[in-house]
């Protein structure tokens, strides 16, 4: 009698929930699903600063007496690094419109490494669902304060040597900021994209976005500084495409 | 009797708050609010327990601040169970149990500012209490002191009061500055009208114009050297040391000016009282709900949004209630209900009634048109018109009045929708509805009860041509037996489920049989319980679609 009623009250009310039990869902794939595009054009070239590079600031680090012993001299701001060349490092190159695939996550974990009260990359790229390991390699106390917009903020402890803290992304978001508010100098940013086309210039100031299909994209460079600057780029198949930003600072 | 041991320690207590603020300045100025990323514990440590060898950089400041708060707190709860359990005087026993109640939801909110990120209203609360708290310990020295009370005259009474309540709104200004990076123009707007008051007051506190000046260059300074609250990098030194001076010397002006008020007597708060009447808070209040559940049900502003449009609406319906009594201020001298108003009775004057309330409608109106939209501005300056030149000049004239006036009073939750949206869609409509028709019943019954009243001061309304109540009661059923069909309209457009449905549907059919009684007897007392029935029935309707909403 009851089997009966229940969902004829069901009908009455509106119940959404099945007195059933689920459908069994379907077994993960295996393998990476078929929307996963890759080609074999590539974006390379370098990124410039034009006018005077700002003259770096001297950390002052006597706040915590471990973070000043770490160092064997003075430590400066790593806001703005130019190589001797003239480019810039730590930009953030990435494809912003154009990709049409769907990517899954790396297995390999992005890491943030907290080593002599600075972190290490300050600027990198992640995959949305990529692990992210927070490490403190330090002998003394650092907080990790997550100020994502999009995806949840966190701020979280590690006080001791050694302390790992595992986290993840779920939507896109071009950059987090994470700082320490222990050590307010502590500053770094990752670029959280769907897909694994970007790249953050080094040492040579040139950066390569590899393996990409043909077509049109709009490509952005990201510096924490300077700001944003766009191009729109077609490639070709097989071509390996050169670009060029160039960012200014004003005096 | 007056323990002087107590005195003392409420004037430790007072000196342990300051340097609590400073401190707690100090955390923010700093910007190392979350260098302790855990709460009530430290790094996983009980507090008390957490090495000073640990308290590095951020720590130091965050730490220190939450050890001198646990100290101030310890000392409040020995403070306020003497005064609460150790003495006979009433206002010495309050403020024990406020310094209490203040110092625990001050902590709590400490907590929960760390646990969720400093969300600005937190935050900025968190810094409102502060200084609230310190007033009362500074009324707890005072209060336990042998400190005579001042003679004065009522300006310098009012003036203080002013004073102080400038100097306290400019405080929460500035705490907003810090923790949302807004409310600068305002700020400095404020720091004039505390300085034209300080001059006003130099002859009672010289020493309150010296301090409103130093705090004046120390804001301009400070702002010189602000740096957005994002900004990466390092502070300088001077960029730390100004805002948390700035923020100690006004603490001083708070509190100098506090003890100066309170001194002159509490008991004079009868001007501000009569004004505070002016506004009818009662109104206000049930126009500030129904306009939150507009808001609330109409979209998904965010909530500077919400107090936006709260603020606005309370200052414009608050004038068109000072307005209202300025018009009615004739018959209202002539009803027993009404005779003591703050108008009949003389304790404001007309001209400065009219002044406030035109000034409280304007400044509302403008806000909303500045800060949320124009709709919204719109809206509230349509129902202060009809509210104030249609409804009140109607109620001498036509039997209608009621209909006409609950058209302004249902306009509230079209407001809070017209905020949250900047639309009106059919459910602002829907909730109009439910407003237009429940006023009705409840306005009838207010009618009936004080029939003989309105009749004296030559008011129209219904019960008064209708000796009988023949007319009354018909009307009363049928806006009762359609508040039934009304109040159902939000679950069949969607806008609630089947919990709202028949919990409406009961509240409904409940107020209608309470009408039903009220129309059969007609007696006073069946008059007052629809009057009630219709009181409880609107909150608890308001209730159910929140809940069936969440």
């Amino acid at each position: 009698m009851r089997i009966v009623v229940v969902p004829a009250l069901c009908l009455v009310l509106g119940c959404s929930k099945s007195s059933e039990s689920p459908p069994p869902t379907a077994p993960p794939p295996a393998v990476a699903p078929a929307t996963e595009l890759f080609g074999t054009s590539a974006i390379v070239g370098k990124v410039v600063l034009k006018g005077e590079a700002p003259k770096p600031k001297i950390i002052q680090m006597s706040a915590d007496p471990y973070c000043e012993s770490a160092h064997g001299g003075a430590v400066t701001n790593e806001e703005v690094l130019v190589n001797e060349d003239g480019t810039l490092r730590n930009v953030f190159v990435y494809v912003k419109q154009g990709v049409r695939g769907v990517y899954s996550p790396p297995g390999v974990p992005a890491v943030i490494d907290q080593r002599g009260c600075l972190y290490r990359p300050r600027v990198q790229g992640i995959q949305v669902g990529q692990p992210l390991v927070i490490r403190n390699s330090d002998d003394t106390l650092h907080n990790i304060h997550s100020l994502a917009e999009k995806n949840n903020p966190f701020n979280l402890g590690q006080p001791t040597r050694g302390m790992e803290s595992k986290k993840s992304f779920t939507q896109p978001e071009v950059m987090v900021h994470f700082k320490c508010d222990v050590h307010p100098w502590m500053s770094c940013y990752a670029g959280v994209l769907n897909h694994p086309f970007f790249a953050v210039t080094g040492d040579g100031g040139t950066f390569e976005i590899g393996r990409l299909p043909a077509g049109q994209y709009v490509v952005e460079a990201w510096h924490e500084k300077f700001g944003t600057q766009q191009q729109t780029i077609t490639v070709a198949k097989d071509e390996m495409k050169a670009a060029e930003f160039v960012f200014t600072n004003a005096p | 009797m007056t323990s002087r041991w107590l005195h003392r320690l409420a004037c430790l207590l007072c000196a342990a708050t300051f340097l609590l603020l400073v401190a707690g300045a100090t955390v923010t100025s700093h910007r190392a609010g979350l260098a302790v990323p855990d709460w009530p514990e430290t790094y996983s440590q009980p507090m008390w327990r957490f090495p000073f060898s640990k308290m590095v950089g951020g720590i130091l400041y965050e730490h220190s601040h939450r050890l001198i708060a646990s100290a101030v707190g310890l000392l409040t709860t020995v403070v306020a169970l003497w005064a609460f359990f150790g003495q006979r005087n009433v206002t010495i026993r309050r403020l024990g149990i406020a310094a209490l109640a203040a110092v625990l939801l001050q902590g709590l909110l400490g907590g929960l500012t760390v646990k969720f990120l400093l969300p600005p209203p937190i935050s900025i609360a968190h810094a409102a209490l502060a200084q609230a708290f310190f007033c009362v310990t500074i009324a707890l020295a005072l209060a336990t002191s042998n400190v005579r009370p001042i003679e004065s005259t009522g300006r310098t009474r009012g003036l203080s009061l002013a004073m102080t309540i400038a100097v306290y709104i400019q405080l929460i200004l500035g705490a907003a500055i810090r923790h949302s990076e807004r409310g600068v123009i305002a700020h400095v707007a404020g720091a004039i009208a505390v300085l034209i008051l300080a001059v006003l007051l130099v002859r009672q506190r010289p020493s309150l114009l010296a301090l409103v000046s130093l705090q004046i260059a120390l804001g301009l300074a400070t702002l010189a050297v602000h740096q957005p609250k994002l900004a990466s990098g390092q502070l300088d030194t001077i960029q730390v040391l100004l805002p948390t001076l700035h923020l100690a010397i006004g603490a001083l002006i708070l509190g100098s000016s506090f003890a100066l008020t309170f001194r002159l007597g509490i008991h004079s708060t009868a001007p501000l009282r009569a004004y505070i009447e002016l506004t009818k808070p009662r109104i206000v209040t049930m126009v500030l709900v129904t306009t939150a559940l507009g808001f609330f049900l109409g979209g998904h502003a965010p909530w500077p949004v919400l107090l936006a449009t709260l603020v606005g609406v309370g200052l414009a319906t608050s004038g068109a209630a000072a307005l209202n009594n300025y018009l009615d201020r004739d018959v209202d001298s002539k009803m027993v209900r009404t005779r003591d108003r703050a108008l009949p009775a003389g304790l404001v004057s007309p001209a400065q009634a009219l002044a406030f309330g035109v000034s409280l409608v304007l400044v509302g109106v403008l806000a909303l048109v500045w800060a949320v939209n124009l709709l919204t501005g719109f809206l509230v300056l349509l129902a202060a018109f009809l509210y104030v030149l249609v409804y009140t000049p109607m109620k001498r004239v036509s039997v209608f009045n009621t209909t006409v006036g609950a058209i302004p009073g249902a306009i509230p939750p079209l407001c809070g929708w017209a905020a949250a949206s900047g639309r009106l869609d059919t459910g602002a409509w829907v909730l109009f509805a439910i407003l237009f028709v429940w006023q009705h019943p409840h306005f009838y019954s207010i009618a009936w009860m004080f029939k003989d009243d309105y009749r004296n001061a030559g008011l129209k309304m219904l019960p008064v041509v209708d000796p009988s109540g023949a007319r009354t009661t018909r009307h009363t059923l049928a806006y009762a037996a359609a508040l039934i069909v009304v109040s159902l309209l939000p679950s069949f457009v969607g806008m609630t489920g089947n919990a709202y449905l028949f919990g409406s549907l009961a509240l409904s059919v409940a107020l209608l049989v309470v009408g039903v009684a009220f129309c059969r007897a007609r007696r006073f007392v069946d008059a007052r319980r629809l009057l009630k029935a219709s009181v409880v029935y609107l909150p608890l309707l308001v209730a159910l679609m929140i809940f069936d909403k969440l």
